[in-house]
């Protein structure tokens, strides 16, 4: 963890995927501190004055490049009365309060292949790391991103996997999708034999994100299969 | 008036007292009377209304003036965490110690391993390894810079070297090339006791970054103060998490104070042998201590580190000063030298007398203390030599011939930012008397 800094930001985009999953993009009132792929803020949507207890918070992976300074990105999905006030509150020009960074899932493993194993909005630190990838040229290692959706409208950030694909030399993708719609797709919930099948090899590490249940069976699957506990990454919160 | 109006209405005399009790305080100089001190904190105004208007938060541990003040030093450095602590000593001690954590396997100091360092300096830069059981191995500096002979750095390697860790004596920056070479060669931290040296630039990089990690002291005597107050600095994440443990009691959890479950693992984890899911805010993973900064203290170190370049910019101004006005001295005077490649930010400005000299440096010392300038010894001069440090387990390499003659020839006067140029004239007014009755 850095030095964490809490301050106000603007939210200046709205991204409305589905009524349950929203994309903010926040303008903070000054630049972010430093922060690395993978790493989550605190966001409060009641009045701070900068000084005393810090209002209720929730945390959210920030889903923006970390070489973005003015501006960073989260996707929320509505699971409890506090997401559901920022999908009922939360408008283009709405004041929120931040404090970042934290978190320990971050890309320092030194392996040569990634596998990037994502469930829903699971996406997002996975979307800040590639997005950093794309952003500084990094294709010093091989990435399989694993991607599971309930169906179409909840895929997200398509534009920036298409660029991954075209850009990104080892770069591949694999979708999962529950319901129908989706070219390509392989059709269920995301699955470990597969993938260690597909993926393995004693240079592979794996991370996971997304639901509990999901990371938790994955990370559970991996480990029965041989996969050694300090090659698995969750961003368990 | 409403808590807003009171509080502006609070600071705006605290601007006010200030002009009236501290202003002409700091301008005033009659020369003969007025003390010529070595350092001394240099403030306006912005330092007592931050001070009050922390104390109107009376939050009291950190909070918001700590956070601002650490990021400050974060970006000041580049790197990517600033720790505070209560003193730079505590910064020394936490640095050390962070290099005995077990969460850095292999690589963790154990007792009984060797650390490079000198003797000609502080104490606070050994005596953290003392206190971790660790084996100081000493090697002579030079009269000139008074810094670590760098050319000694490989000879002190034994199979038994963790660390290097050395002090930019008085701003004047070591040989950080040789330095880090030794260290990456051998696998050895490198930690930069940065305390006397904000603002110093070695190949035109700040010191405090070649480091594993450095730290910085805020005492009043030095670059910026916050009265008690450091801070260690790093780059590397892991090293800054684990410093954080020792500041605050050992925890493994992170989370400031007032704060809870940041992580949102507060109670779903496996610690050692406690029961699954214990409060991650009571499970301790070192043994530490609590060494943090309040907020009144980093309240004054945010206006202090605002008027850091202009500090660094005079330091400059008056060691170039002092030493053009004694260079004509140097028949029997040492002048402190920079290292090649540095840009030293001083501390202080050195003075070796020579052997050959018709007088002693208590000859000297005595007469500028007479005529209210303040002198100080080059703190320890050879720590080996104190009680404390005499009966130490320790390895001196190549012997300390230069640091016994600094204990008996070497003495600093200020360059601090609070030396104007008539305090300066009258100090070259006083050497130049006192080398006159020599005549």
């Amino acid at each position: 963890m850095a030095v964490v800094r809490k301050f106000r930001a603007l939210v200046v985009e709205v991204d409305i995927h589905t009524p349950e999953v929203i994309t903010y993009c926040l303008q903070p009132e000054k630049s972010l501190p430093r922060f690395r792929a993978g790493q989550f803020l605190h966001l409060a949507l009641d009045e701070f004055d900068g000084s005393g207890e810090w209002p209720d918070s929730r945390t959210f992976s920030m889903a923006s490049s970390p070489d973005c300074r003015d501006r960073v990105r989260i996707t929320i999905s509505r699971v409890g009365a506090f997401t559901g006030r920022m999908v009922d509150e939360l408008v283009i020009g709405s004041s929120v309060w931040l404090k970042l960074p934290y978190g320990e899932f971050t890309f320092s493993d030194p392996s040569p292949v990634y596998v990037l194993i994502a469930g829903g909005t699971g996406l997002a630190p996975f979307a800040s790391y590639l997005e950093h990838c794309l952003e500084n040229n990094i294709a010093d290692r091989t990435l399989h991103l694993f991607y599971g959706v309930c169906g179409p409208r909840h895929l997200l950030y398509c534009s920036l996997i298409n660029r991954c694909e075209r850009e990104i030399a080892d770069f591949t993708l694999t979708l999962y999708s529950e319901a129908p719609g989706i070219d390509g797709a392989r059709a269920g919930r995301l699955d470990a034999g597969m993938i260690f099948a597909e993926c393995h090899s004693p240079d592979t590490c794996y991370y996971l994100s997304g639901p509990l249940a999901m990371v938790t069976s994955i990370g559970d699957s991996l480990r029965d299969l041989g996969v050694a506990h300090d090659r698995i990454h969750i961003d368990e919160w | 008036m409403d808590k807003v109006e009171l509080r502006s209405h609070i600071l705006a005399s605290v601007r006010e007292y200030y002009e009236e009790a501290f202003a002409a305080e700091q301008r005033d100089f009659t020369p003969g009377k007025s003390k010529v001190n070595y350092a001394g904190r240099v403030f306006d105004e912005k330092e007592l209304m931050n001070l009050v208007d922390s104390s109107l938060d009376f939050w009291l541990t950190a909070g918001r003036y700590a956070e601002e003040f650490a990021a400050g030093l974060a970006d000041y450095f580049d790197l990517a965490d600033a720790i505070l602590v209560n003193s730079g000593s505590s910064a020394n001690l936490c640095a050390v110690s962070a290099l005995t954590s077990p969460k850095l396997g292999d690589r963790r100091l154990q007792p009984g391993d060797e650390v490079i360092t000198v003797a000609a300096g502080f104490p606070a830069t050994v005596g953290p390894l003392v206190q971790n059981r660790l084996v100081p191995v000493f090697v002579d500096v030079a009269l000139d810079t008074c810094n670590v002979m760098a050319e000694r750095l490989s000879d002190a390697v034994s199979p038994k070297t963790g660390a290097i860790m050395i002090a930019h004596t008085l701003g004047n920056p070591f040989d950080l090339d040789t330095a880090r070479e030794v260290a990456d060669a051998h696998g050895l931290w490198l930690v930069e006791d940065n305390c006397d040296a904000l603002g110093s630039r070695y190949g035109g990089r700040l010191t405090g970054t070649f480091g594993d990690l450095a730290t910085v002291s805020f005492y009043p005597a030095h670059h910026i103060t916050t009265g008690e107050g450091g801070c260690v600095v790093t780059g590397n994440r892991e090293l800054a998490k684990i410093v954080r443990s020792f500041r605050d009691w050992g925890r493994d959890c992170y989370c400031e104070g007032g704060e809870n479950n940041t992580c949102g693992r507060r109670f779903n984890q496996q610690f050692g042998t406690l029961p699954f899911g214990y409060d991650h805010k009571y499970v301790y993973s070192h043994i530490g201590y609590n060494l943090k900064m309040t907020d009144m203290q980093a309240a004054v170190g945010c206006a202090q580190l605002e008027k850091l370049p202009a500090f660094i910019e005079a330091r400059r101004r008056n060691y170039d000063a002092l030493y053009s006005g004694l260079a004509k001295y140097t028949d029997e005077l040492i002048l402190f030298q920079p290292t090649p490649k540095s840009e030293p930010s001083w501390f202080a400005f050195v003075i070796t007398v020579k052997e050959n000299s018709r007088f002693t440096r208590s000859d000297l010392t005595a007469f500028l203390e007479a005529n209210r300038v303040e002198t100080r010894y080059l703190f320890c001069g050879n720590l080996l030599c104190h009680p404390a440090f005499i009966d130490i387990e320790h390895r001196v390499v190549g012997g300390l011939e230069n640091t016994d003659f600094i204990a008996e020839n070497t003495f600093f006067i200020g360059v601090y930012p609070g030396l104007d140029g008539a305090r300066l004239e009258y100090i070259l007014d006083t050497f130049a008397t006192f080398f006159d009755k020599q005549a």
